[in-house]
C-alpha cells in the first residue's frame, strides 16, 4: 500500500511553512524580550535608580574631595547596598555584579587631574557575607585622589574591562 | 535526494512555488516589525519609570567651589606652606588656561563661566573691564542661546548661577580690590 505523505500535499506544505515561520517569529520575539527584560526588571525594582543615585553621590563626593585645599579623607558608607563600584577613566560605575553591562549600570562623571600618577583605576567589591556596610574612603593627598575601602575588596589598577 | 531536488525544482518553477516564495519573503518585514514593536513596548514602559537623579544644582556649586578652594584654582596660595587664601583671587591665576588645567577632564553635560567684575565702589573710582573665563568656551557659547530659550525636556539646557564677592590681588602692585565674581553653569538635560 502506497504511503501518503500529507506534508507533500499542497495544504500540508502551506501549513508546515506557515507554522515554521510563526514559531520562528515567536522565538525571535522571545529573544528580544529577554534582552530588554533585564533592564526593565531593574527599572521596575528600583535598582537602576539606586545605582544611578550612588554613582552620582560618589562622583560628587570625589569632586568635592578634589576641590578641597590640602589633604582630606571622606568616608562614604554604602549602607545595605552590595553593589560593585568601579572608579576609573574619570567615571564612577555602579553595578549589581561584575558581569553587568554598562547599559544597566549607574554611571556618572567626576573631575580629576591629568597629572602623571594621578589617574585612578579602582574596583570595590563588597564582602558578600558581611553584614557590616562597605565603607569607601575617598581622599586627596598632595593633589592626588585615592580610594580605599573597609568591609570590601579593593582591586587597584586592575586590567578590568 | 535526487527525488527531493527534482521536487523542489519543480515546486519553485510552478505557480504554487512562486506563491510560497512570496509568502516566505513577506515574513522578513514581519520579523522586523516584531523587533520594533517589542522594543517600543519596553521603551514606553521604561519611560514612565524614573531612573535618573538630577544633581546639576549641587554639582555646579561644587565645581564653582573647586576654583575657589583648590590649590590649583585661581585663589591666592602660599607656595611654601600650600595654604590657600579663599576669597582672595590672584589675577594672574584667573585665566581660562588655569581653569582648564584644574577641570581638565571635561564633564560632557555641564560647562561653566566665571566673570569677574569690579565692585560698585571701585567701579565708580575707576572703571576696569570685566574678565570672563570658561571651562569650555566653544560649548558654552553654543549652549548659551539654548539655555536662554528656557526649553524643557530632552536636550534642553538649564542654568545654575552663583555670585560671590572676592578680593582680587594684583601681584605687580600688591594691592587688592573688591570684585564680584558671577558664575554660571549650563547643564544639558
Amino acid at each position: 500500500m502506497k504511503r501518503v505523505c500529507r506534508l507533500n500535499r499542497k495544504r500540508g506544505e502551506a501549513i508546515t511553512t506557515q507554522t515554521g515561520m510563526i514559531v520562528a517569529g515567536l522565538v525571535l520575539a522571545a529573544i528580544i524580550t529577554l534582552t530588554f527584560l533585564d533592564k526593565a526588571v531593574n527599572d521596575l525594582k528600583g535598582e537602576t535608580l539606586e545605582k544611578n543615585y550612588i554613582a552620582r553621590d560618589i562622583a560628587l563626593a570625589l569632586d568635592a574631595v578634589y576641590a578641597a585645599p590640602g589633604d582630606i579623607e571622606y568616608t562614604y558608607s554604602m549602607r545595605d547596598y552590595k553593589y560593585v563600584v568601579e572608579i576609573r577613566d574619570n567615571m564612577v560605575r555602579v553595578r549589581k555584579n561584575l558581569g553587568e553591562s554598562d547599559n544597566v549600570a549607574g554611571v556618572y562623571d567626576y573631575f580629576g587631574s591629568n597629572r602623571e600618577g594621578s589617574k585612578m583605576a579602582y574596583r570595590i567589591i563588597p564582602s558578600p557575607g558581611s553584614e557590616a556596610p562597605a565603607l569607601v574612603h575617598l581622599g586627596n593627598r598632595d593633589g592626588n585622589l585615592f580610594v580605599m575601602a573597609d568591609n570590601a575588596a579593593v582591586e587597584r589598577n586592575a586590567a578590568f574591562a | 535526494m535526487r527525488h527531493l531536488h527534482k521536487h523542489l525544482h519543480s515546486l519553485l518553477k510552478s505557480k504554487r512555488g512562486i506563491s510560497l516564495s512570496y509568502k516566505m519573503f513577506m515574513w522578513v518585514p514581519r520579523f522586523i516589525y516584531t523587533i520594533v514593536v517589542v522594543a517600543t513596548i519596553f521603551w514606553v514602559i521604561s519611560s514612565f519609570i524614573m531612573t535618573r537623579t538630577n544633581v546639576y544644582d549641587a554639582e555646579s556649586k561644587i565645581l564653582a567651589s573647586a576654583a575657589y578652594y583648590s590649590g590649583n584654582g585661581f585663589s591666592k596660595s602660599d607656595p611654601d606652606t600650600g595654604r590657600v587664601y579663599t576669597g582672595v583671587i590672584d589675577s594672574e591665576s584667573f585665566s581660562t588656561k588655569r581653569l582648564g588645567d584644574l577641570l581638565v577632564n571635561d564633564k560632557p553635560l555641564i560647562v561653566g563661566r566665571f566673570v569677574k567684575k569690579q565692585a560698585a565702589v571701585d567701579y565708580q573710582l575707576g572703571q576696569q573691564p570685566g574678565q570672563a573665563i570658561y571651562t569650555d568656551k566653544d560649548r558654552y557659547e553654543r549652549w548659551q542661546p539654548l539655555a536662554q530659550a528656557g526649553g524643557k525636556g530632552e536636550g534642553s539646557k538649564a542654568v545654575y548661577s552663583d555670585v560671590r564677592y572676592a578680593a582680587v590681588l594684583d601681584p605687580a602692585t600688591g594691592r587688592t580690590a573688591g570684585y564680584v565674581v558671577e558664575t554660571v553653569f549650563i547643564a544639558s538635560g
